[in-house]
């Protein structure tokens, strides 16, 4: 580990880890966007499904590929995510729409517990470790900075996810319903998007996503039941710091947050517990609507 | 009216209040030393899903943060009666109270001018900073928290007794429940129900509906604290996971199962949820699978719970039987906030 001499170095030192931070905490919240701007559930089991991404990671990279291809735990992870995120929209999620936002979040959170204890049925209740994959394994230097290369191929995979969202949401004609059910649910259908599709398949997108970002967490953390629980409050705290269903804003706040905890890891230890939430309080507590938020997009619970 | 139906107004209360109190007659009497043990704690659970449903349920505030109060009732009384030599049992009850009503006094200041589900997830916030907190520092006893709480006497009873704990809790589970029905009929209770239906009305019509709310905080937070407090008395230890987030949930889902927003719900939701976690307590975790599972079932199949969808239930049958006199014009349908 290179020693941090000058102050440039001390500077750049969390920055690259902070990064890959925010990157994460991005593919989650861009996934609870998704579901929130279209289907108008704050979704609590979000976090479940990432748990289950990061569970998924570790069955594939022990018993299929032995831990040495990349794509494999990834793609499994996304697809079953995707898969059980079908399911539980046909028999859960499409009850909860006639509800109002309260109940709606309570009822994710009834499955979110379900989710959550499922998986320590399959994968029981101790902490699970995921190697990192051999071919991401190594270290790099940059200005003087010893970094991890899959923080690396972390930030690459999420500026991939938000450039990907991004061209789907503008260029697509399936981008173009999204946003129409986003912006007045009613309007669009009367205009004729069908809305019952765009639900599932955005829900399939959110949950793919939260699923990628489970597999992607797995080698950095010890993979436990608990895990949804810790990262879905960090991701809730980005989406409103960006603002409800912005998606330039989930953007800068993640990547802020995840600074904002890199950098009191390094030089702040006894901070860093709390430093998103009270990052999150303070910010909230002086811009309510968050970032790009509007009053009209608050909702009332 | 000469002949009592089911479906009339006072009857039904009536049945179920001596309902409740002879099982709590029975469960006094005929239950063994361990299952009393089980039984204090489900009151103790009972309490505390009270106090969030009251806010959440009845009030129609999003506090996420009831287990930052719950916690500080607990652990303010493990810490005087252990490192301080507190013996008084009636004052270290009062102490966890105060400690809920002040924690979310504080609590409601910070996030004062905050509606809907920003204040939710601040109060959620607020509640995990002080998680993090508790688990990290030596004073609060780090990860493993207290241990060997005495439970002293109060008025001249032995608490250590295991009959006379159960009764001194359901005793406390009683007055409270009368309590909050006392609340929810005064003119308190009645601008509050009115704010959950409509905030934007109530304040239209002159009442400062931010100030109902954090009153409903801060009884929701009082009762919290006792629940804490209670806890600490019954189980003679506390931990870090009272102040999580997720532990916070089971009180809600608790809620959610008997009905939040009636007087009786979180009664029989917390029985309940507390009974399935003990019938299958040989393994914890598949306890917690089953539960998690029939609320998630409760919650698709009656959306108000259990206690409002029996109400229903019997109002329809009477209304079936008795023609169309029966429905009564106290119990109005609400279906949406």
């Amino acid at each position: 580990m290179a020693v941090a001499d000058n102050l440039g170095t001390q500077i750049f030192l969390p920055i690259l880890p902070g990064l890959a931070e925010g990157m994460l905490l991005l593919v989650i919240a861009a996934g609870l966007t998704l579901t929130f701007g279209t289907m108008r559930i704050l979704n609590m089991a979000h976090g479940a499904f990432f748990m289950l991404g990061a569970f998924v990671a570790y069955s594939a990279s022990v018993s299929w590929s032995q831990g040495r291809t990349v794509v494999v735990p990834i793609a499994a992870a996304a697809v079953l995510c995707a898969a059980v995120g079908i399911v539980s929209e046909r028999v859960v999620y499409r009850r909860l729409y006639k509800f109002d936002s309260l109940r709606s979040l309570l009822g994710t959170f009834a499955l979110f517990l379900v989710f959550a204890a499922v998986a320590q049925q399959i994968w029981g209740t101790s902490p699970l470790g995921v190697n990192i994959p051999p071919v991401l394994g190594g270290h790099l230097s940059l200005f003087g900075v010893d970094i991890l290369v899959y923080q690396v191929f972390i930030i690459v995979i999420g500026a991939a996810v938000v450039i990907g969202l991004r061209l789907w949401l503008s260029r697509t004609r399936m981008g173009l319903e999204v946003r129409a059910i986003a912006a007045d649910r009613d309007m669009a259908a009367a205009l004729g998007v069908r809305s019952e599709r765009v639900f599932w398949l955005t829900f399939c997108v959110g949950c793919a996503l939260a699923g990628l970002a489970g597999a992607l967490i797995a080698p950095l953390v010890e993979v436990s039941s608990d895990l949804g629980a810790d990262y879905i409050v960090l991701a809730f705290a980005v989406v409103l710091i960006g603002g409800l269903g912005s998606f330039g804003g989930a953007v800068i706040a993640s990547l802020v947050l995840g600074l904002v905890d890199a950098f009191t890891a390094t030089y702040l230890q006894s901070v860093e517990p709390y430093a998103i939430f009270l990052t999150m309080i303070i910010f909230l507590t002086v811009r309510p609507f968050g970032l790009f938020g509007s009053a009209a997009a608050v909702i009332e619970i | 009216m000469s002949r009592a139906r089911l479906g009339q107004s006072w009857l039904r209360p009536a049945v179920g209040v001596v309902i409740g109190l002879v099982l709590v007659a029975v469960c006094g009497s005929v239950l063994s030393a361990t299952l009393l043990f089980v039984a204090a704690g489900i009151l103790v659970s009972i309490l505390y899903s009270q106090a969030v449903s009251f806010s959440i349920g009845f009030g129609g505030v999003a506090t996420f943060g009831n287990q930052a109060f719950y916690g500080m009732g607990g652990y303010l009384v493990a810490w005087l009666s252990i490192n301080e030599g507190f013996s008084n049992t009636g004052l270290l009850i009062l102490i966890g109270i105060v400690a809920g009503i002040l924690g979310s006094s504080l609590t409601v200041f910070l996030v004062r001018g905050q509606t809907g589900f920003v204040f939710g997830m601040l109060t959620l916030a607020i509640g995990q900073t002080v998680y993090e907190f508790v688990s990290s520092t030596s004073v609060a006893g780090g990860t493993g928290g207290y241990a060997g709480l005495v439970r002293g006497p109060i008025l001249g009873l032995d608490l250590n007794n295991a009959s006379t704990f159960y009764w001194f809790l359901a005793v406390i589970v009683i007055v409270v429940t009368l309590l909050l029905y006392g609340v929810r009929r005064s003119a308190f209770g009645q601008v509050l129900s009115a704010t959950r239906q409509s905030a934007l009305r109530v304040e239209t019509l002159g009442a400062p509906v931010n100030r109902y709310k954090a009153v409903a905080v801060m009884l929701s937070g009082g009762l919290a604290g006792l629940a804490g407090a209670l806890f600490a008395f019954t189980y003679g230890a506390v931990d870090p996971s009272m102040f999580y987030w997720v532990a916070g949930a089971a009180p809600i889902l608790a809620g959610i199962l008997g009905g939040m927003r009636t007087l009786t719900g979180p009664i029989v939701g917390a029985t309940i949820y507390g009974g399935v976690i003990y019938a299958f307590s040989l393994s914890a975790t598949v306890g917690q699978l089953y539960v998690s599972l029939i609320v998630l079932a409760i919650f698709l199949l009656m959306p108000d719970g259990i206690v409002s969808a029996l109400a229903s239930g019997i109002r329809s049958l009477s209304t079936r039987l008795g023609g169309a006199i029966a429905r009564s014009p106290g119990q109005p349908t609400e279906r949406k906030a």
